[in-house]
């Protein structure tokens, strides 16, 4: 792998999790380039100005995504010496990820690695040289917690996966290099089109990787379950009984939540978050529009969803994805003789009639999601899926190549570039790797 | 020096030990660079001699020598002359690829290479075989080398050239006796010398077919191959090239010649375990190949000529060191050689050569200043990679004298570049050769570019005349003004039909650069849209043209690709930097450095084993230890 500190990198600067407000920076030559497709008002951008706005972009979702603060600071006068770009959003750990998801796709933008900032303010002379060997430490113990945790992430299937993918490319980029290194022997050389298919084998495997990702991260933050319903209908109350303690404000007035408020609990080997959201209806007050806005949100984000009606309230006036899992639940059934027909639960939250079904719908839920994966495997690291989206679009290159006859010359520069991007998770192939399977695999030598 | 009691000659700037295709390079660009040279040879009559097949160039040995050949080197022009058979190899598939190959005419091209010696000015001569180098005490600068015959010659650089004769040992089934090659004594003394100066030496093998008579070979049973009907020169200066072309002759082993092999494997010195050193696996002997692929029943032999109506032929693909009997009789067994005749059998040879990760960039060693190696002593094989190597060291060894900053061709630049760029950073454990799978930049680096990629260094260096380079700069005009019209001249999508290509219908328009792209599009094809001066333009340069069109998006992605790698790649680490004592390295890769003390951070991040976050601790501790120093 080679070193690479001339391009741009970008990373959530903040401490992980949700806080108040989330900094992401974007440093390198081409960090205002990333900004401009994003941002409402990119030509007020001026060194040393906060400039607020909102981010828009098709890859982040229909409508406003958020609003934004801006701050771009001119190299050399950055903290990392290069031209970088400060973007605050408001703190969600969801919308922090989607953004700086949405900014490595552009091609001129990497993922910054373990201490990358630190060493490029470093190199810069934007650091003391007093503080040399803290960063020196800094990377080193930073890279050493990274390889543990991805060894760890490697020690599964997801290392026997991605080194199949490998070993399937390195056997075409054999074949092809074989081809054009020792044409003038006596070698039946395979032709270029049937390389096609195991190509594309890895390519399909690679997007059902990446999908996997969304579980993968719910592995690890939770499964995100919203409870959704129509003001009053006992959303808080509901709630507050799974998670067994009054968490929520539960009141008997409609509307009392407005905004959305969620807390993790371990269900079956599994953290699930719950999240009580506001009710939908025609909001009223302001504070009221934002709360629905943030439940939709949450809709969106949802693993699953826990829909609650009641005898005393409006039916549900928002439209569900029609893909959305959803658990149906009826509550105050106690206030009801005669319940209507065709809901998953009948619960009273009072009685706690119900509660236990309704536990064993959400855990038979969250085994569903978790079975998901390629050949059991699923994706939870930013960086490994960073690389398999690399990795699939240069694939996807290859194809283009084969595809269009342009000789195998070509295909081999695609592969290459494929394996270089793969060696990010499961270590190079150098070209010694490659010549060594064509002299134990092919007679050659005249 | 002076505790030597020979007789102290004469001084010279650069003394080159060696006259085979490493050493007349790196002793003809010393004295074109006006440094009072000294080539000494043990056989003044062997300078430039083939000792294997009478071939030169290849698949990537060939980009190699049009590299040679833009900077100024030797090895092209003498191949156009003497070549009896010139072909372009892999023309069926992408130009990248291609590589221009010729058979030689041995004699007449070490013939060449012997009066080009003979006359280049401040050149000379002299017969004799080096058996030690000397250095100034405390043993870390080079001060000359002694011959054989007691005399010692001073000089500012050494370039020692050896080839395959330090302690060369030649095996032919059970027998084995010292020598460089058939019928030329081995070279001793130089490597003791050497490792008494603390240098790591290592063995390695390789080996040689049996010559036989042509006059014994029944040729009705064999196919015939020739060279290219209208063949291309390697030299950019080659004018009105039209060389001989000479057939040579293909026929095949089959399960008896496997049979005779394997029967009587346990004399040959290779499975014996006689012979030590490790031999290239893309060169086995006709024994490794059917022993390690017994389920081939068949392998292609070919018959080359050694020179013009040569007696004498060379039996490509049979590499052996079997008892001359058991080669004889296995041969025998192939359609058209039942009855042959050797000249000469096959035969391994085993010799030392000194890891090169002991060389700097510029081929001098790290321990000794003024000393430089090239060729076969550092563990390459192959004519070509020793005529490159032995071109730079030379280069370089005269820049050493004049005490300028070495010549180093980056990795994206040249062949040469990844040739020296391998050996500096990699551990050899086999003779090395040329691959173009080794290129990250292949597409870029390709034989008919060469002199656009480097012509102008050779100019620049003063190995290249004003004229060739005049010329050279003129195509590149061509090309630039050719391809900016292609660029902005478009075609109608429909209109495809008339220049009798296939209309897709994905775009409107064309341009004519984007429908050169297209597989098998050419510059003939778009010739009624073009202007009348392009009719001028001649074909070698409208192929260029049209391959450059075929490869510019790959080679644009290439080119991201080195402009992302770290700006510190030629980020100077100061030497003896104790690599044990950074804790915050990964212990293999402090071994690593500690062993190889790369010069660059850019070769650092080469060496297999330190990674991204070891280079970057490795920078900031340079950079505390630069402003250390300059605090």
């Amino acid at each position: 792998m080679q070193l690479t500190d001339n391009d741009t990198i970008a990373a959530i600067s903040t401490p992980p999790g949700s806080g108040g407000i989330a900094v992401l920076r974007v440093s390198g030559p081409d960090a205002l380039a990333a900004i401009h497709p994003l941002f409402s008002t990119p030509e007020k951008l001026a060194p040393r100005q906060a400039v607020f706005g909102h981010l828009t972009h098709p890859d982040l979702g229909e409508g406003i995504f958020d609003d934004c603060v801006v701050t771009f600071f001119k190299g050399p006068n950055s903290v990392t010496g290069e031209d970088l770009v400060e973007i605050s959003i408001h703190g969600g750990a969801y919308l922090q990820h989607k953004l700086l998801d949405v900014l490595v796709l552009s091609p001129s933008v990497r993922l910054a690695g373990a201490g990358e900032f630190t060493l490029r303010s470093f190199l810069n002379g934007k650091i003391d040289l007093s503080r040399a060997e803290a960063v020196a430490d800094l990377i080193h113990a930073r890279d050493a917690a990274a390889h543990k945790n991805a060894r760890q992430q490697l020690s599964g299937g997801l290392k026997a996966l991605v080194e199949s993918f490998a070993e399937r490319l390195r056997h075409i980029l054999v074949i092809i290099e074989a081809e054009l290194d020792f044409s003038d022997q006596e070698i039946n050389f395979t032709p270029t089109e049937k390389l096609l298919t195991p190509v594309l084998g890895v390519k399909a495997k690679t997007r059902d990787l990446i999908e996997t990702y969304f579980y993968g991260k719910r592995l690890e933050d939770g499964f995100r379950v919203p409870i959704i319903g129509s003001p009053n209908s006992g959303k808080s109350s509901l709630f507050n009984l799974l998670l067994g303690q009054d968490r929520a404000i539960v009141t008997n007035q409609a509307g009392t939540t407005r905004d959305t408020i969620e807390k993790g609990f371990i269900f079956a080997d599994h953290t699930v978050v719950l999240v009580d959201t506001a009710g939908i209806r025609e909001a009223g007050v302001q504070a009221e529009i934002s709360g629905v806005g943030r439940s939709k949100d949450e809709i969106s984000r949802a693993d699953f969803i826990i829909q609650v009606s009641a005898p005393d309230t409006e039916p549900l006036s928002l439209e569900l994805p029609e893909d959305l899992e959803t658990i149906d639940v009826y509550n105050k059934i106690d206030m009801d003789k005669t319940p209507p027909e065709g809901y998953d639960i009948y619960l009273s939250c009072n009685t706690r009639q119900g509660l236990d079904e309704l536990k064993k719908m959400i855990y038979s839920h969250v085994v569903n999601i978790s079975n998901a994966g390629v050949d059991g495997v699923i994706i939870s690291s930013e960086r490994h899926k960073d690389a398999l989206r690399r990795f699939y679009t240069q694939l996807e290159a290859c194809e283009r190549a084969v595809l269009d006859a342009l000789g195998p010359e070509y295909i081999a520069s695609d592969i290459r570039l494929a394996l270089d991007v793969l060696g990010e998770i499961t270590g190079e192939t150098t070209p010694d790797d490659i010549l060594n399977q064509i002299f134990a695999g092919f007679c050659v030598g005249k | 020096m002076s505790e030597n009691s020979a007789v102290s000659r004469e001084t010279y700037d650069i003394i080159v030990v060696g006259g085979g295709h490493a050493g007349i390079e790196a002793a003809l660009a010393a004295s074109r660079l006006q440094k009072r040279t000294l080539l000494i040879t043990m056989k003044i009559d062997a300078l430039g001699r083939a000792s294997c097949n009478p071939a030169i160039g290849g698949l990537a040995k060939g980009h190699l020598v049009r590299e040679i050949d833009a900077l100024g080197g030797e090895m092209a022009r003498a191949t156009d002359a003497t070549g009896i058979q010139f072909k372009m190899l892999n023309r069926s598939k992408g130009r990248a690829v291609w590589s221009p190959r010729a058979q030689i005419d041995k004699h007449a091209y070490s013939a060449y290479m012997k009066v080009v010696c003979e006359e280049q000015p401040g050149l000379s001569l002299y017969e004799d075989e080096a058996v030690a180098v000397l250095t100034d005490p405390p043993e870390t600068k080079i001060v000359g080398v002694e011959t054989r015959d007691g005399t010692v010659f001073s000089c500012v650089a050494l370039v020692l050239t050896n080839g395959t004769f330090l302690n060369g040992l030649i095996h032919i089934g059970d027998k084995s006796f010292s020598a460089g090659r058939i019928g030329e004594s081995a070279s001793i003394g130089i490597t003791e010398s050497l490792v008494k100066l603390g240098f790591d030496t290592g063995r390695l093998k390789t080996g040689t077919p049996p010559r036989i008579k042509r006059s014994s070979v029944d040729f009705s049973k064999t196919t015939i191959q020739e060279g290219d009907e209208t063949p291309e020169p390697f030299s950019f200066t080659t004018k009105d090239f039209n060389p001989p072309n000479e057939a040579c002759y293909i026929t095949k082993t089959n399960p008896t010649t496997h049979d005779i092999i394997q029967g009587a494997i346990e004399f040959s010195p290779l499975f014996s375990g006689k012979i030590q050193g490790v031999g290239p696996r893309y060169c086995p002997s006709i024994e490794d190949k059917v022993v390690r692929f017994s389920e081939k029943s068949s392998h292609q032999l070919f018959l080359e000529p050694e020179w013009t109506d040569a007696e004498q032929l060379y039996v490509n693909g049979f590499s052996s060191s079997l008892p001359e009997e058991v080669q004889l009789a296995s041969l025998r067994s192939v359609p058209g050689l039942e009855k042959v005749e050797f000249i000469r059998p096959g035969y391994a040879i085993e010799y030392d050569f000194f890891p090169p990760s002991q060389l700097k960039a510029s081929l001098e060693t790290k321990r000794v200043s003024g000393l430089f190696f090239a060729g076969q002593i550092n563990g390459t094989s192959g004519y070509e990679e020793a005529a490159g190597q032995g071109l730079m060291a030379g280069i370089n060894a005269s820049l050493r004298v004049d005490g300028k900053d070495p010549f180093i061709l980056k990795r994206s630049e040249a062949y040469l570049g990844v040739l020296v760029d391998d050996l500096i950073t990699k551990d050899t454990d086999e003779p090395y050769r040329m691959f173009t799978s080794r290129a990250e930049h292949r597409l870029l680096l390709r034989y008919d570019n060469a002199h656009f990629r480097l012509s102008q260094k050779g100019f620049g260096l003063g190995l290249v005349s004003s004229d060739t380079y005049q010329a050279v700069a003129e195509d590149m005009a061509t090309t630039e003004k050719a391809e900016a019209f292609l660029e902005k001249t478009y075609i109608r999508a429909v209109d495809l039909e008339s220049l009798g290509l296939e209309q897709t219908t994905s775009k409107d328009s064309y341009s004519l650069a984007n429908l050169l792209r297209m597989p098998r599009v050419e510059v003939e094809h778009l010739k009624p849209l073009l202007p009348d001066w392009f009719s001028s333009i001649k074909p070698s340069l409208l192929s260029l043209i049209a391959t450059n069109s075929k490869y510019r998006g790959y080679i644009e992605r290439e080119q991201l690709q080195v402009e992302r790698l770290s700006r510190h790649q030629n980020t100077a680490i100061p030497p003896q930097i104790d690599y044990m004592s950074i804790q915050a390295i990964s212990v293999e890769a402090r071994q690593k450095l500690q062993r190889i003390q790369p010069e660059t951070i850019g070769q650092a991040s080469r060496i297999s084993g330190v990674s991204p976050a070891d280079v970057s601790v490795l920078l900031i501790i340079i950079k505390k230890i630069v402003s250390r120093e300059t605090s």
